[in-house]
């Protein structure tokens, strides 16, 4: 007995819980730093350390060092494949992004850089976790860690009461939004006995024959259909006895009943789950938070939000999404949600954002529109031609990842530019009047993140292959009416995308006023190279999708 | 060297970026980085042409390397298809490629010289630079690029890259005095639109044409092309549809295409109505691309695409009837037109029409050397016309000059040399060219089994005769003669600059001699142009010969490659040498008929505009306007088509911004006030934001309640129902001693 659970420890090495170790030790060494270090020159090195701390963890993810082969590990907590992988390099290249944003912000708003430093490396291992997770407590307390994080990093900014009040409805609403998370989790557990995703393989020797499998997954109940009740057999009942229910099976000394799923119980796990990562990704009707919250942050927060923190929860949306593809009937009720999330998110996104006048507000109902078209693809993976096809899989969650890619970067650039911009307007759209003239090469970038945004219509940008490889499976997997919806609804986005760059090419700076709101606080170099780095990319990107390889990324199709 | 070949189009296009970028600082600079440039190309172009020669002489079956840059489209075949849908953006050098790599880079470099003198005025002392100056640079620059991007592709798609590039860049240029008028009803805006709009529908063939053929073909690589035909398969050994073999419908209709596209670039019936407005671009401009390069677009690749020509007979007899007809119809509207640059783009219309000529009777050879010497006659031509132009300040109206050869001696001999090598004058440069399609068609009369050939030889004489009168005319009406220049523009007159006149000057020397690259069997000569042509431009021929009749042997030292008629009537396939007797006499007899004409050309304006002019003008009227006006060639397309649209376009507008307009404001009003409704909800109270969340988790829940409710009632799937009363009691059994929490998870 004691040699069978020998052979269920599962051999973890340790560089496969590395990267996590390395952010927990971080934190604590930092908020240390932050504590002995003398003020002057206390930043630089802070954020020196935050920055090395970043790319040590996203080199471990880089070079895949977790192991892609989506096996699970870690008493099957975790599970590395190629989409939580690269997932987790993207989170880890917005956080830089983020972190060469932000001394600008640190001083200006004389903002704790120790504390938010730490609470950015708090996202950060929350979110790469979750990207990797595959058990449904390990991805709630990593949703927990980051979005704790998240309200602080809102409202670290005392003095500002827009950044405040962004902040508490922030808070308040995701806590309500974790509860259903905590009931959809519990459903759940309830319908399949398992919070694992995927279940860890069973080394052979420890099964005996004729036994089911121990420690199965979710996706693996749903496969069979049938989940496994532990019970305790009254005396003299044995397997294959008279007595003995039909369904009884032993696993060593424990009992066990083979019963079907609860398809109601499934459901309403699935439902209450979803509500809670559509909270979290900003999906319509859960998104009313996002717009606030977005206008409220200091600027580049909000490009972390928008970016970084959305890319975790997708990853891990995902993963549970693929759980469920294994079920027979989740594509029959399960499927539709999806796609009629998917479309309300396009269209509400879209259309809110025509009447903007607040530039962060349009890129929050643009980041509303743009999940839309990421669940768009979700929807992709849980149709018939998908399901089932392992190629076809891969290509869909290829195009994903590289959705995800493009839009990071793009908004790197958008949000990079803005928070150099109209500081005193915040973000009002009159301050980029005139700037082609003012300040060619912020316009020009700007511009060019625009029609990234854009998407369809305009090749030469990431974001037109971004939309193109997950329109093109959508539409071959028969998903027309919302490949058309989606198609539509990039063609309004044209609309206030460009209306951006019509002001700053085609209108002067009308007045003073707005001149004084449109000064531009010259990027430092560290930022300038940023954005110039992301631009780069966009139009790289853009012309050479290929390229996409070079980062460890397939391309689809 | 061939290996670098990308260098050449990769010069010419960072050429142009530096002008681009740097329009309005560079200056005179500008003229110099194009020329020098070009002087580079020129350069890499002759090493080459260097080295493709040698190795043909190493090794006669000499394969021309590829040189892929990169994999444009690697993706699966559309069509369904085994072989990959792969388009590798490729260059491809062989012997064809580098004679037009040395051509066009020579002739260009002269042109940017000579336009570093043009495109600058003096007034007063003071040399004023043309607002335009490195935007005009910037343009011809991108214009060299994309031309050897054209001769240069591997396959078709690379040559189109190229084969738009230059159309566009014609466009640019022939508009690039956009806001000056040209004549009575068009502006050179206009002008470059009118090209633009007619090379559409030109390129709009070829596209049709490109697509057929890679449909039945399976590749765009001219390599490939040529092999799938001759060999019947396609790479991946699959038989190519039989309306690709020999005469078949399909290679008929993809050619017929493919050349609906060269007579929009070449400037052919139908659609030749745009070069001749084509002339509003500065003169430099028609020098090089309206006349020496661009245009020769077209038959370059006919050449280039010989074997698939070859296969389609039918349109062969087509190519050589609008070629015959359109040398024809432009050399006598050239007889009467009043600009000079205007009489030397219809005898560029028609000198096309003598190259198409040659290509329809299966001499690519003769086509392609008609295109290399004119490149230097009709350029050197225009260069003259331009110095004139540019002398008397934008004065084009030849019976507004007279008597130039006197204050401009330089320019004069440089266009007596050139006029005598277009009207064919013994041993110069167009005397071969030009006899060589002569004959060509000859011998394609001979064995005519079609009945338009028997005129075609005589239309193509008849046109020599009118082509050395006009040709005649505008040089006495120039030259010689009394002075008719406004006195005014007299005082200022003066010889071109040498940056002018130095281009001038070789060309011009170039055109009386550069024949001599090609003398024909008939002369005594080794045919050494065509020689080194044939194994890339005969192929087709030797391909349809070996279909028809094995036994048939093109006769490269004949310098003739006998085409069709010959050959599909099956009649014995002799070599050439036994008509050398009728092509001397053939061309001692067009040769005497031009001179003659050039003769009365003399009479008539030789010494100032004759009284007998202007009587034969007011005889024969009505011959006259048809000169005059080109057949009215114009006018029909106007009433036939452009007024048609044009109505048709007016009432499309009033649909437009009735009911389109109507439908897309309306519905930007649409998604207007949806925003605003949605915005009405982004209130700002979390109250209604956690409502708005509840509804939609209600919504939810419901639909999956629901969901499942109405799939038990339709089916009753056995997964949905809850445990069956069997398993129930059995839990029973079982489960005597369960504790509390396993009991309540089993229900």
């Amino acid at each position: 007995m004691n040699e069978t659970i020998a052979a269920y420890v599962p051999a973890i090495s340790a560089y496969q819980v590395a990267p996590f170790a390395i952010l927990s030790g971080a934190i604590v060494v930092l908020l240390i730093l932050d504590a002995l270090l003398k003020p002057e020159g206390r930043e630089r090195i802070l954020a020196g350390f935050t920055g090395v701390v970043l790319v040590a963890t996203g080199l471990f993810f880089g070079f895949d060092i977790l192991g892609g082969e989506g096996v699970p590990y870690f008493e099957g907590a975790l599970k590395a494949d190629q989409f939580g992988n690269l997932g987790a390099l993207i989170i880890c290249a917005g956080a830089f992004a983020y972190l060469v944003l932000a001394p600008q912000l640190v001083r200006s708003r004389r903002l704790p850089a120790g504390e938010l430093y730490a609470l950015l490396l708090f996202t950060v291992l929350g979110l790469t976790m979750l990207s990797v997770a595959n058990e449904l407590i390990t991805a709630f307390i990593c949703i927990e860690i980051v979005s704790l994080s998240l309200y602080v990093m809102v409202g670290i900014d005392r003095r500002s009461r827009k950044a405040g009040e962004a902040a508490f409805k922030y808070f308040i609403l995701g806590a309500f939004a974790s509860a259903f998370l905590v009931l959809g989790i519990a459903f759940t557990f309830g319908a399949t006995g398992t919070t694992q995703l995927v279940s860890q393989p069973t080394p052979v020797e420890a099964i005996e024959p004729g036994t089911p499998a121990f420690n199965l997954g979710v996706a693996d109940v749903l496969a069979n259909g049938e989940r496994l009740v532990p019970v305790v057999l009254a005396e003299g009942i044995t397997p294959g006895s008279a007595a003995a229910p039909a369904n009884l099976v032993m696993h060593g000394d424990a009992a066990y009943l083979v019963e079907p799923v609860n398809p109601l119980w499934v459901y309403l796990g699935f439902a209450l789950l979803f509500v809670g990562m559509c909270f979290k990704l900003s999906f319509a009707p859960f998104h009313m938070w996002a717009p606030d919250v977005y206008e409220g942050a200091a600027t580049i927060t909000t490009m972390y939000i928008a970016t970084a923190s959305k890319v975790g929860v997708f990853a891990f949306l995902v993963h549970i999404i693929q759980a469920m593809s294994n079920w027979s009937e989740f594509p029959l009720l399960g499927a539709p949600l999806l796609g009629a999330v998917a479309i309300l998110s396009m269209v509400w996104g879209n259309l809110a954002a025509l009447v903007q006048t607040n530039i962060k507000r349009l890129l929050a109902y643009s980041s509303i529109a743009h999940g839309g078209y990421m669940l768009v693809g979700v929807s992709t993976l849980v149709t018939p031609r998908v399901l089932g096809d392992v190629d076809a899989t891969a290509f869909v969650r290829d195009s994903l990842l590289f959705y995800l890619f493009a839009y990071t970067v793009t908004n790197v650039v958008a949000f990079g530019i803005v928070a150099h911009l109209g500081s005193k307007g915040e973000g009002d759209m009159q301050a980029y009047r005139g700037l082609g003239a003012r300040k060619p090469l912020l316009a020009a970038a700007m511009t060019v993140a625009m029609i990234s945004l854009i998407g369809l219509g305009i090749p030469g940008t990431i974001g037109f292959w971004g939309k193109w490889f997950i329109f093109k499976e959508a539409v071959s997997s028969g998903l027309i009416m919302i490949a058309v919806t989606a198609m539509v609804t990039s063609g309004i986005s044209a609309y206030y995308y460009l209306r951006l760059v019509v002001l700053m090419y085609m209108r002067d700076p009308s007045s003073e006023a707005i001149v004084e709101k449109g000064e531009v606080v010259l990027p430092g170099f560290a930022s300038r190279a940023v954005i110039g780095v992301a631009t780069a990319c966009v139009v790289i990107y853009g012309v050479f999708p290929g390229l996409f390889l070079a980062i460890g990324g397939r391309l689809p199709g | 060297m061939i290996q670098l070949v990308w260098l050449i189009p990769a010069i010419m296009f960072l050429a142009a970026a530096v002008n681009g970028l740097g329009v309005r600082r560079l200056g005179a600079m500008a003229g110099h980085i194009a020329w020098a440039s070009m002087a580079l190309c020129t350069l890499i172009s002759f090493a080459i042409l260097f080295e493709v020669r040698s190795a043909v002489a190493a090794d006669p079956g000499w394969v021309a390397p590829t040189i892929v840059l990169w994999s444009w489209f690697d993706i699966p075949n559309p069509f369904g298809s085994n072989t990959p849908f792969t388009i590798d953006f490729a260059f491809r050098v062989d012997q064809l490629t580098a004679v037009f790599l040395c051509f066009v880079s020579f002739i260009g470099t002269l042109v940017f010289i000579y336009a570093t003198g043009y495109m600058k005025e003096k007034h007063g002392g003071h040399v004023h630079l043309d607002p335009g100056y490195a935007r005009f640079f910037c343009y011809v620059s991108l214009f060299a690029a994309m031309m050897f991007t054209l001769v240069l592709g591997a396959n078709l798609v690379v040559m189109f890259i190229g084969w738009e590039g230059v159309g566009l860049c014609s466009y640019l240029l022939i508009g690039y005095f956009f806001d000056k008028p040209f004549s009575k009803d068009l502006s050179c805006a206009d002008a470059g639109r009118k090209a633009f709009v007619v090379n559409r529908i030109g390129d709009a063939g070829l596209i049709v044409g490109m697509g057929l053929l890679f449909w039945g073909l399976g590749t765009f690589d001219f390599e490939g092309i040529n092999q799938a035909l001759t060999s019947g398969e396609r790479a991946d050994g699959s038989a190519i549809p039989a309306g690709f073999l020999l005469g078949g419908g399909l290679i008929t209709a993809a050619t017929l295409a493919m050349f609906l596209g060269a007579t929009g670039k070449s400037a052919q019936i139908p659609l030749f109505v745009w070069l001749p407005d084509a002339m509003a671009g500065p003169t430099p401009v028609s020098a090089l691309i309206h006349a020496a390069t661009m245009v020769t677009a077209g038959v370059y690749m006919v050449a280039r695409l010989n074997v698939a020509y070859f296969m389609a007979p039918d349109t062969m007899v087509v190519i050589a009837i609008v070629g015959a007809a359109t040398a024809f119809v432009a050399a006598y509207a050239g007889l009467t037109q009043r600009g000079i640059k205007k009489a030397l783009a219809y005898s560029t219309v028609s000198q096309l029409g003598f190259m198409f000529l040659a290509l329809g009777v299966g001499s690519m050879a003769a086509g392609i050397f008609h295109v290399f010497t004119h490149a230097f006659f009709k350029g050197c031509l225009f260069l003259c016309a331009g110095a004139v132009i540019h002398a008397l300040h934008h004065e084009e109206d030849m019976f507004k000059m007279g008597g130039l050869r006197r204050k401009m001696p330089k320019v004069h001999i440089a266009y007596l040399f050139a006029t005598l090598a277009i009207i064919g004058f013994p041993l110069t440069s167009g005397f071969f060219s030009k006899d060589e399609i002569l004959f060509s068609a000859w011998l394609a009369e001979r064995g005519g089994p079609h009945p338009a050939f028997p005129y075609l030889t005589i239309l193509a004489v008849a046109t020599a005769i009118l082509t050395a009168f006009y040709m005649g005319r505008t040089l006495f009406l120039t030259f010689w003669g009394e002075s008719r220049v406004d006195p005014h523009a007299e005082e200022h007159l003066h010889d071109a600059p040498s940056s002018m006149a130095g281009p001038v000057l070789v060309l011009g020397v170039l055109a009386l001699v550069i024949g001599f690259l090609n003398v024909p069997g008939a002369f005594g000569g080794g045919a050494h142009f065509h020689k080194f042509l044939a194994p890339v431009v005969d192929r087709g021929a030797e391909h349809a010969a070996l279909l028809q009749n094995a036994d048939f042997v093109v006769d490269h030292a004949a310098g003739q490659a006998l085409y069709g008629p010959l050959v599909y009537s099956g009649e014995d396939p002799r070599s050439a040498k036994a008509y050398y007797g009728q092509a001397r006499i053939l061309a001692a007899v067009s040769v005497g008929l031009a001179l003659l004409a050039f003769a009365f050309s003399f009479v008539l304006y030789g010494k100032g505009i004759a009284p007998l002019a202007e009587t034969l003008q007011r005889r024969l009227r009505p011959l006259w306007e048809i000169s005059f006006r080109a057949w009215a060639w114009d006018d029909v397309y106007n009433s036939l088509f452009k007024n048609g649209t044009m109505r048709a376009s007016e009432g499309a507008l009033a649909a437009d911004r009735g009911i389109v307009d109507g439908l897309v404001n309306g519905s930007g009003v649409f998604c207007d006030r949806m925003g605003s409704l949605l915005r009405r909800l982004q209130n700002g109270q979390v109250q209604t934001y956690g409502l708005v969340m509840i509804i939609g988790v209600t919504i939810f829940l419901a639909y999956f309640l629901v969901g499942l409710g109405s799939a038990l009632e339709s089916d009753g799937a056995p997964a949905l129902e809850p445990p069956t009363a069997a398993a129930a009691s059995a839990m029973d059994v079982a489960l005597t001693e369960t504790s509390g929490a396993t009991a309540s998870e089993t229900r």
